[in-house]
């Protein structure tokens, strides 16, 4: 097989809130809802005057191995990130603040318990007259470059608290945090199986499209994990990794989940497709057909991100529906109409979808 | 190995906008995409460059 080398040095790289916005602005991050924080891939912090923490998204939770509720309230330089009460980055904040630069850029090394990170900072303050929805008045906008090792030379006072030390009491209240410091419940399937079947009583037309959704908004929190996981373990973004690595994490998670096995299917890639296999998908054995719709908008939301380009997950076979495992194709956003009059019907493999958009086109193009 | 693909002309920065020029460059063959060599954010790009030129 033909090959290429796409490996680079992750420096070379603009900052992935670079990449997603032309230019930084505060104002623009403090018209965003939580929700829409949490959707972003980097860690955003919004400081109020003292330097506490006003709005704080899951990534950067993610990342700090922080909870949300915790940490919201707390000052940033003298609680939580006490690494960063220096003169240089406090220097910054009262910059900005005090409107002598209207954004910063900097790097700087957070020293956590747990490993070290050396990430981009974007800082800059709200402009008064946009500075009403929040308390926020200063943003940073925190991209992971590279997890290093616990920094010997920090003194334990300066580094980070873990959550634990910012909730003792959580554990007696029966609070359970994994590895990351998310909290964690533990349900069976039966209550997905009654999530699935309101919906779909509800909305009987609307199932698929509801739940794809959901399953959006899921793969875009997903995106912070698998690209800590991805630093963490390859040392490099998600989307820098090779292909094939690059899935393997996506495919760790879904199955960290218990949701099932996934594989992937390259054959069809120049004709512009690739296929997605789930054996054993949880979605499918409670809820029929419509569930996958879940794992739809999850793929797509990852493949998305690493794309930067739109693209879209549509199932061509189920298991609820007889087939022997759920087969997904994921297509540009573009073919979004061809794909969804292409699985119509009975099951069918990635490269019959394929063979369907290609005739389309050429049927199209005469 | 993947190095030496690129001796037909396409710089490394090239290569590594990746799959559009890559594949302009070998357009006399069907394209072949090795999933284990090209960066997941390439790879993915090009399913949205293919559709693009209406295959």
């Amino acid at each position: 097989m033909t090959a290429i080398s796409a490996a680079a040095p992750a420096a070379s790289k603009p900052p992935v809130s670079e990449r997603l916005y032309a230019s930084f602005d505060p104002d623009r991050l403090d018209a965003l809802g939580d929700e829409e924080l949490d959707a972003l891939p980097f860690g955003v912090i919004g400081l109020d005057a003292d330097g506490r923490i006003a709005r704080y998204n899951m990534a950067e939770a993610r990342f700090a191995r922080l909870d949300r509720g915790q940490v919201v309230g707390r000052s940033f330089f003298g609680e939580v990130a006490r690494c960063t009460d220096t003169p240089e980055f406090r220097g910054h904040f009262d910059e900005v603040k005090s409107g002598a630069r209207a954004t910063v850029r900097f790097e700087f090394v957070f020293a956590f318990r747990f490993g070290a990170q050396r990430v981009d900072v974007d800082m800059g303050a709200v402009s008064s007259a946009a500075a009403a929805p929040t308390s926020a008045r200063v943003y940073l906008c925190v991209n992971r470059r590279k997890f290093l090792p616990r920094q010997k030379d920090v003194p334990a006072a300066l580094e980070a608290p873990l959550i634990t030390e910012l909730e003792p009491e959580a554990e007696a209240a029966g609070v359970v945090r994994d590895d990351h410091a998310r909290r964690r419940i533990e349900v069976d399937l039966t209550m997905l199986e009654a999530l699935f079947g309101t919906i779909a009583r509800r909305e009987k037309l609307g199932a698929r499209a509801m739940l794809r959704d959901w399953g959006t908004a899921w793969g875009k929190l997903a995106v912070a994990d698998l690209e800590t996981e991805a630093l963490e373990s390859h040392g490099k973004s998600l989307g820098e990794l090779p292909m094939t690595s690059a899935m393997e994490v996506v495919a760790g998670y879904f199955q960290r989940q218990k949701l099932g096995r996934v594989t992937f299917d390259y054959e069809e890639a120049a004709r512009g497709a690739i296929g997605l296999r789930v054996e054993r998908s949880a979605f499918a054995e409670v809820s029929g057909e419509a569930g996958c719709a879940t794992v739809e908008g999850i793929f797509a939301a990852i493949l998305t991100h690493l794309a930067a380009r739109g693209l879209v997950v549509r199932e061509s076979a189920c298991r609820a529906a007889g087939a022997e495992h759920c087969l997904f194709v994921a297509v540009s956003a573009s073919r979004m109409a061809a794909v969804e009059r292409a699985v119509r019907g009975p099951s069918k493999t990635p490269r019959a979808i394929v063979d369907a958009l290609s005739e389309e086109a050429r049927r199209a193009a005469r | 190995m993947p190095h030496a693909e690129l001796a037909t002309g396409l710089n490394e920065d090239e290569a590594r906008t990746p799959a559009r020029a890559y594949f302009a460059a070998f357009r006399w063959e069907p394209p072949l995409i090795d999933p284990a060599w090209v960066t997941a954010s390439a790879f993915l790009a090009f399913l949205d460059d293919v559709a693009g030129e209406g295959s």
